[in-house]
């Protein structure tokens, strides 16, 4: 059997009708563990590498109620990038970027993480004194990052339209060179394989139906597979948060909103960087197979289904148009939706709550994919030593009772 | 994409027409300097995001501007009720 | 090939149409598709497959097709990735192969080494990131099919939308009964019928050429259909040539239609939208989609002239045409015995092999046997033969036992040059699950149907499992008359019965997933993502089980055809391998596009100048004739400065802030939000959305106000007016007008309903011109006679009624610049008539319109705030140094007053607005820098940075960290960017107040 990836191991398994060990092996629960991490999309699957690679901890089980990587993991334009205005919010993103640049071999599994830049637009005055600000931020904090203007983007971008015949013409960018694309689904077994490698189950089809709770202390979890113990659990279910919360008794500052995107059919490279406008409202890159990825909006209002509002995919087809009209004739082959938690500040809560021994790591709102390694990472420390990890600690939940928000709202021309 | 009721303008119309305004039942405090910080956080911020049969506010904002609300379900938008605002609503969630 | 001509062909044989493919010209018939027309001129390899490379031609005649993808025209026309399927032939219709079938090919000529490429192939290899960054951008470049286009679009997009009681989505048999019965038995309802096909009729075309009682049927359906459209064209409307693609809550269907399909370009108006997105609401859906067949699986069923058999048929029927001599029929069910007959009807021989193994039991069978054609039963093909297209295949024999399929050893080749495959049908249930709707797997028909249906939709025909054309028309019948009873029409339906085998007519056998054809090569699934069995195989074997995931990690279905032909069978290999039953291992999730949907056809109208309402004052004219140039803000293009020939912006804003320091200006203020606040209670309203006072101010006066969210931050600001004691007139800002309008409304209809007041948006009714200067008393005299304007009888902050130039006026006497300045406003049609007179009589005193951003320089030089630019939506009053403007002895805790004292909002490191005065008094910081201590921290950055023309010398504005304790020390701003020139620039703390700090210059010059 085939177990570590590699050119010897590729050649083996070709001569051999590709004996691959199992990746993602099909496991039982266990009646305890020392930790349950509920959630089983990217962020839930790190967390679980990093308790068991860097703070010793393995009899860890993951449980998914679907497939891992079902989630937001899945249905997300996977851009990646830390050239975020806030100090609290860039170290995070930032310590993310840095695992990001090194996933692939830590996980033995290619994440397909493409460094190929990120622009974010501006197409307004006050666009670009954000841009100057939020570039300066960065590169004070070590970020790369840099503003350029119109004509860089053209020479960069042939394809895209610059001129005053646009609604809001574009005026200038913010560019992060380390920015880039990582395949989603990768990134989800990547970690799976990496984890239960590590001794982590991965426990699927197995959904979370109640918190138990005793004085005020996590005890385990019900589950459609049965109960499962647990000293301590961690959920990082991006989208059913507050439902995950109430079986807890807890309240979060959080909703849930659709968010949607789309694809185009595949097409020859022609776009080979990743291009966000947040005046306009669409953001885009071309994947690897060759489709157009395109992020569009929330709806205003609260779902779990999973599905939105058609205008809002209009809209972000009409903010495509806007910077690349050449795209006109090119088609929609798949829209999706996935529900997204959305903090009032647009930061994530990665925190311990009242009920001791649990923990959340939730409201990534719009922006969470790039994060997941980072994620992964403190919250796994956060949860191992009862304690939040450094980077964690800005984002504590408590942030909404004493006002030390971060707000990367307020900061405008940030896109997601 | 479904279509809502407007009890002012006792037509159902699509719902671009209108603005989701947030859960409904969360009530202004009274007298905010009386209570603690936890509590002005709880009105501010915290929220059920229920998911099943929500009560939420609309705006008629391409209509009639007036405010209402609204029971819908999350999981298939399908909508339950609607009632001008103000009306008394027994089945609130907490 | 083309057949001999047969009536019920479809085509015009007396219509020959020129056509360009891969630089050839060929000759098609009106009725054409580019597919049609290729087969009947033998070109079968049109494209490459996407893993692989290798060689394609045609699978199927429709919307299913995996491999014919097609660039189409040229420049502004051009499109890529379309179906030679979808492409009606016209004159002069110029196309190509999405990648070229001839020539060399990379991925095909690294063949040997296929084998090493199984599924996941990508995930497992240049795991170093150093190595994958070097190699992605060549692999990169083998993916995608047609080239991008390189031109705007020439054509325009249509919305329409429509309002209706029945749609019915599909015109072949079970609609179009279904619409009859519809219009028939209701009188007023308005039923709309839309197909993708350019003729109504769906598969049953295929059929006239045989069947002559389904001709008659169609003929006089059709017939009927049309008299209704003519005469009751108010209720009935038909669409060909569209697509229902998406279907979303509560019977919200969106459905693209192609204008301009068959039209020549020469013949295409350019007004003439290419395509229409109707958006169709209805309040009952009858799904008549029909089903796509689907093939058997063998090695090599890629190679080119290997089709599905049904396909082949209505190559036949419809464009008489077929792409061999020589044809051998394969399938599991009894379909493969008409198109065998209808092949012998042409005088083409055929063989027949069928996998089923009835013996004698089967009447079609022993009907073609009689006639000499040879039929193995019991058989199936494990392999086609050939290159590039199929010359022979291997056959065995077959038998089911056990619930499951067993190939014998004994192996026969049979020569042939085409080989059509029915492996059963796919009921088109994607719709139906846009919404939410779930599938079956049903045993009798070995197909996915639809489960329990939501009310308000019925499905029939052929995606219910109905496949014979008749009962398909009793089902189409039958569920029009339960949409009728659900409109509450037909109280009492009198649901007619369905022959016994309505289920299952054709007798399809259980999937043909035998062990030794899965674990066969090359026996392909998805053709145009080159998935086949052995992919699903190893994505099982490594842990990726549920359906989703062999999906993602194969990438089965994620092409142009969406899996529509190989999906269902790659579910019926993994429950194989999976030991599951099908409606276990369930499909992957439906999701719109149905069919692709042109980015052009999703923005609609809303493209370029209307991606966004334009809005302008009833000035614009005006300052485009004086050479404006333009900044936008929210949606209105408001003047930013007025160039003079041969200035730039520094020199014009010199120019013009100097006007209004030393003289006069005047401005266009028109686009600054105003709400109109009346009724008794209008004084406690904006005692509770202010931070200030407001009982007190006397009728006549005015007041700045601060307005803040319930967080603390400052949210907005503007000047309001007491008209009398129940009217106030609110200002906001231009580009928060909106939200704070909005949020007014929710406060008084949510929270305060017991205040007795009414709110109007009253900004475009009003136009504003502000004149500004130390001669605007002057000036405001020769404007206005019935106002007395001395300083003492009109004060600052306060305002009058007054006819300017004949017109009735507010003027305002307020001021955003320091300076003596009113605001005119009047009725807004005579903003641009006041603001001729005010340029006209402002001669005398070299009267200057100015800008935005001279606007700007001039109220920073008076310290004052622009919401937004000098907060950021986490600055408190306290911050920028505004507790004048917190009211301590209101009763009611206005928005906003009780976050002002939590934890993080009384912190002294909070950001605080101060001034920054450069030591070099020319360095002009750059916007955005940021202000750093000792460890190259950040503890601040500027909002706002100008050149002072009056003070001679630059200022700033800027959030510093406890800034306000800090006034008078020195900072140091370091500029970190190379293009604004690596530097640090120390500057002084200093009060934002940078120009007249006593206000002494708001009284004029006189």
């Amino acid at each position: 059997m085939q177990k570590k990836y590699s050119w010897y191991s590729l050649l083996k398994a070709g001569l051999s009708g590709q004996d691959w060990d199992q990746a993602i092996p099909l496991v039982e629960p266990k009646s305890k563990y020392d930790i349950i991490i509920v959630g089983g999309g990217g962020h839930g699957l790190a967390t679980a590498y990093y308790l068991a690679k860097e703070c010793g901890i393995k009899n860890v089980a993951v449980v998914e109620k679907g497939y891992i990587g079902g989630g937001n993991t899945g249905r997300n334009t996977t851009i990646i990038r830390s050239n975020y205005l806030r100090d609290e919010a860039s170290s995070l993103y930032e310590h993310a970027m840095k695992l990001w640049e090194g996933i692939s071999e830590d996980l033995n599994f290619n994440v397909m993480f493409s460094q190929r830049g990120v622009y974010n637009l501006g197409h307004s005055l006050q666009d670009m004194r954000d841009i100057e600000r939020r570039v300066n931020a960065n590169v004070l904090n070590g970020v790369d990052a840099q503003v350029v203007d119109v004509n860089e983007i053209k020479q960069q971008i042939p394809i895209i339209n610059i001129t005053k015949n646009a609604r809001y013409p574009v005026m200038g960018a913010s560019y992060q060179p380390r920015g880039g694309v990582a395949r989603h689904d990768g990134v989800a077994w990547g970690f799976a394989r990496a984890a239960s490698m590590l001794g982590v189950d991965i426990i699927q089809d197995c959904e979370v139906i109640d918190i138990e709770v005793e004085e005020g202390r996590v005890k385990g979890v019900k589950t459609t597979r049965g109960d499962i113990l647990a000293d301590r659990v961690g959920c990082v279910s991006a989208g059913h948060s507050s439902v995950l919360a109430k079986m807890a008794g807890l309240r979060l500052p959080i909703e849930s909103h659709p968010l949607q995107a789309f694809v185009s059919e595949a097409m020859k490279p022609v776009l080979h960087t990743v291009v966000m406008s947040n005046a306009v409202h669409g953001y885009i890159s071309q994947s690897d197979k060759g489709d157009l990825v395109i992020g569009a909006g929330i709806d205003s209002y609260n779902s779990y289904a999973q599905r939105g509002n058609s205008q809002i995919i209009e809209h972000a087809a009409a903010a495509i148009l806007e910077l690349f009209p050449i795209f006109s004739r090119v088609r929609m082959n798949r829209q999706w939706g996935g529900i997204v938690d959305v903090c009032p500040d647009a930061c994530p809560i990665i925190s311990p709550t009242k009920v001791e021994g649990l923990y959340f790591n939730c409201g990534w709102g719009t922006g969470g994919f790039k994060a997941t390694p980072g994620s992964g990472n403190v919250f796994a420390h956060t949860i191992a030593q009862d304690k939040q990890h450094p980077l964690a600690v800005p984002f504590h939940i408590d942030r909404f009772t004493t006002g030390a928000l971060i707000d990367e709202h307020g900061a405008a021309g940030v896109a997601h | 994409m479904f279509l809502l009721y407007c009890p002012y303008c006792n037509e159902e119309r699509e719902q671009n027409e209108f603005s989701a305004a947030g859960e409904a039942f969360i009530a202004r405090p009274k007298n905010p300097e009386a209570i603690s910080d936890k509590d002005w956080a709880d009105y501010v911020f915290y929220r059920t995001n229920h998911k099943g049969d929500h009560w939420e506010q609309w705006v008629h904002a391409n209509g009639c501007r007036k405010y209402f609300i609204v029971k819908r379900s999350t999981i298939s938008h399908e909508i339950l009720q609607v009632e001008p605002f103000g009306t008394e609503i027994s089945e609130q969630e907490s | 090939m083309r057949v001999e001509q047969h009536p019920d062909n479809q085509i015009d044989r007396s219509k020959l149409i020129t056509f360009i493919f891969n630089n050839k010209i060929y000759k098609g018939f009106e009725g054409d598709t580019l597919a049609s027309a290729l087969l009947a001129n033998d070109v079968t390899l049109l494209t490459r497959s996407f893993k692989y490379g290798r060689k394609r031609g045609l699978m199927a005649a429709g919307v299913e097709e995996p491999n014919a993808l097609i660039s189409l025209e040229f420049g502004g026309r051009y499109t890529p990735n379309l179906k030679a399927t979808e492409i009606l032939l016209y004159d002069g219709l110029c196309a190509k192969s999405a990648t070229s079938p001839n020539g060399l090919d990379l991925r095909a000529f690294i063949k040997p080494l296929h084998r090493f490429m199984p599924a996941g192939f990508y995930y497992k290899t240049f795991i170093k990131q150093k190595v994958w960054a070097k190699v992605e951008n060549s692999i990169r470049a083998l993916s995608g099919f047609s080239e991008s286009p390189t031109e705007e679009d020439v054509d325009v997009y249509e919305h329409i939308h429509h309002h209706a009681e029945v749609l019915i989505i599909g015109a072949g048999v079970a609609g179009i009964s279904a619409a009859m019965e519809v219009l028939n038995n209701s009188e007023n309802e308005r039923v709309i019928l839309v197909d993708e096909r350019p003729r109504l009729g769906g598969e049953i075309i295929s059929e006239l050429c045989s069947d002559n009682s389904a001709k008659e049927w169609l003929k006089s359906s059709v017939a009927d259909l049309n008299v209704f459209r003519k005469e009751h064209s108010d209720r009935f409307t038909v669409l060909c040539n569209s697509t229902a693609y998406a279907w979303h809550d509560q019977n919200f269907v969106e459905v693209l239609e192609t204008i301009t399909t068959a039209q020549s370009l020469a013949d295409r108006k350019i007004q003439t939208p290419r395509k229409i997105n109707h958006k169709v609401r209805v309040k009952e859906v009858i799904l008549a989609t029909g089903a796509h067949e689907r093939p058997m699986l063998f090695e090599a069923n890629d190679l080119s002239n290997i089709m599905l058999s049904q396909s082949v048929r209505r190559y036949l029927n419809e464009f008489g045409v077929i792409s061999g001599n020589n044809p051998i029929i394969y399938g599991n069910n009894d379909t493969i015995y008409q198109t065998a007959k209808d092949l012998i009807t042409n005088d083409i021989s055929c063989m027949v092999i069928d996998v089923r193994p009835d013996g004698a039991n089967n009447p079609f069978a022993e009907e073609l046997k009689n006639s000499g054609i040879k039929i193995f039963q019991g058989y199936a093909v494990v392999k086609a033969h050939g290159s590039n297209r199929v010359k022979s295949v291997d056959i065995a024999p077959a038998i089911y036992k056990n619930s499951d399929w067993e190939v014998g050893n004994e192996i026969e080749s049979l020569n042939c040059d085409l080989l059509a495959s029915s492996g059963g049908f796919n009921p088109v249930v994607h719709l139906n699950c846009h919404s939410g709707s779930k599938t079956y797997f049903n045993e009798d028909s070995q197909s996915f149907l639809t489960g329990d249906l939501p009310s308000n939709r019925q499905v029939c025909g052929a995606v219910d499992g109905t496949s014979d054309w008749q009962d398909a028309i009793v089902d189409g019948r039958n569920k029009a008359k339960l949409t009728l009873q659900s409109l509450g029409i037909n109280k009492n339906p009198k649901i007619e019965k369905l022959s016994e085998n309505h289920n299952n007519p054709y007798r399809v056998s259980p999937f043909f997933t035998p062990t030794s054809i899965i674990n066969r090569p090359k026996v392909f699934l998805d053709l145009q993502n080159d998935v086949t069995t052995t992919d699903v195989a190893i994505s099982i074997r490594e842990g990726y089980r549920s359906i989703e995931h062999i999906k993602r990690y194969t990438a089965m279905g994620f092409g142009t055809d969406q899996g529509k032909t190989g999906n269902i069978n790659g579910i019926a290999v993994a429950a194989k391998l999976l030991g599951k039953p099908m409606s276990e291992v369930g499909t992957t999730t439906f999701r719109p596009a149905y069919s692709g949907v042109d980015f052009g056809a999703l923005a609609g109208r809303e493209n370029g100048a209307y991606f966004d309402p334009q809005r302008f004052t009833t000035i614009h004219d005006s300052h485009v004739a004086n050479g404006a140039e333009f900044e936008v803000v929210g949606q209105w293009y408001r003047p930013w400065y007025y160039p003079k020939s041969g200035e730039d912006i520094h020199q014009a804003v010199h120019r013009e802030c100097l006007a209004a320091r030393t003289s006069l200006g005047m401005m266009d203020a028109s686009t600054l939000g105003k709400i109109d606040v009346q009724g008794p209670d209008a004084r406690e309203f904006l005692s509770r959305v202010y931070t200030n006072a407001w009982m007190k101010l006397a009728p006549g006066s005015c007041r700045y106000g601060l307005m803040c969210d319930e967080k603390g931050m400052i949210a907005d600001d503007g000047v309001s007016s007491c008209i009398n004691d129940n009217h106030f007139i609110m200002t906001t800002t231009t580009g928060g007008a909106a939200s704070v309008y909005s949020a007014l409304e929710m406060w008084l209809q949510t929270e305060w309903s017991d205040l007795d007041v009414h709110l109007n948006s009253i900004t475009d009714q009003f136009s504003t011109v502000a004149i500004v200067g130390p001669s605007a008393r002057q000036l405001m005299k020769v404007l206005c006679q019935d106002v007395e304007f001395d300083r003492e009888k009109f004060k600052f902050m306060q305002w009058r009624q007054g006819t300017v130039c004949g017109v009735d006026a507010r003027i305002m006497r307020i001021s955003f610049s320091g300076e003596l300045a009113y605001e005119i406003n009047v009725e807004a049609n005579y903003g641009r008539y006041i603001w001729d007179q005010v340029q006209a009589l402002g001669k005398r005193w070299n009267i200057t319109p100015y800008g935005t951003e001279s606007m700007h320089v001039l109220r920073a030089e008076k310290g004052f705030i622009i919401v937004g630019q000098d907060t950021d939506g986490s600055m408190t009053p306290m911050d920028v140094n505004m507790s004048w403007i917190l009211a301590k002895d209101k009763p009611f805790s206005y928005v906003g007053r009780r976050s002002f004292t939590i934890e993080a909002l009384v912190k002294d490191d909070r950001l605080q607005l101060v001034g920054l005065l450069t030591k070099d008094a020319a360095v002009v910081i750059p916007e955005g820098s940021h202000i750093v201590d000792d460890k190259r921290s950040s503890i601040g950055y500027v909002t706002s940075s100008y050149f002072s023309p009056i003070l001679r010398r630059s200022i700033a504005l800027a959030q510093l960290q406890n800034g306000l304790n800090k006034l008078g020390d020195t900072v140091i701003v370091k500029i970190v960017q190379k293009r604004q020139g690596l530097k640090e620039i120390p500057c002084d703390v200093s009060s934002s107040v940078f120009y007249d700090p006593n206000g002494e210059k708001v009284d004029g010059n006189e």
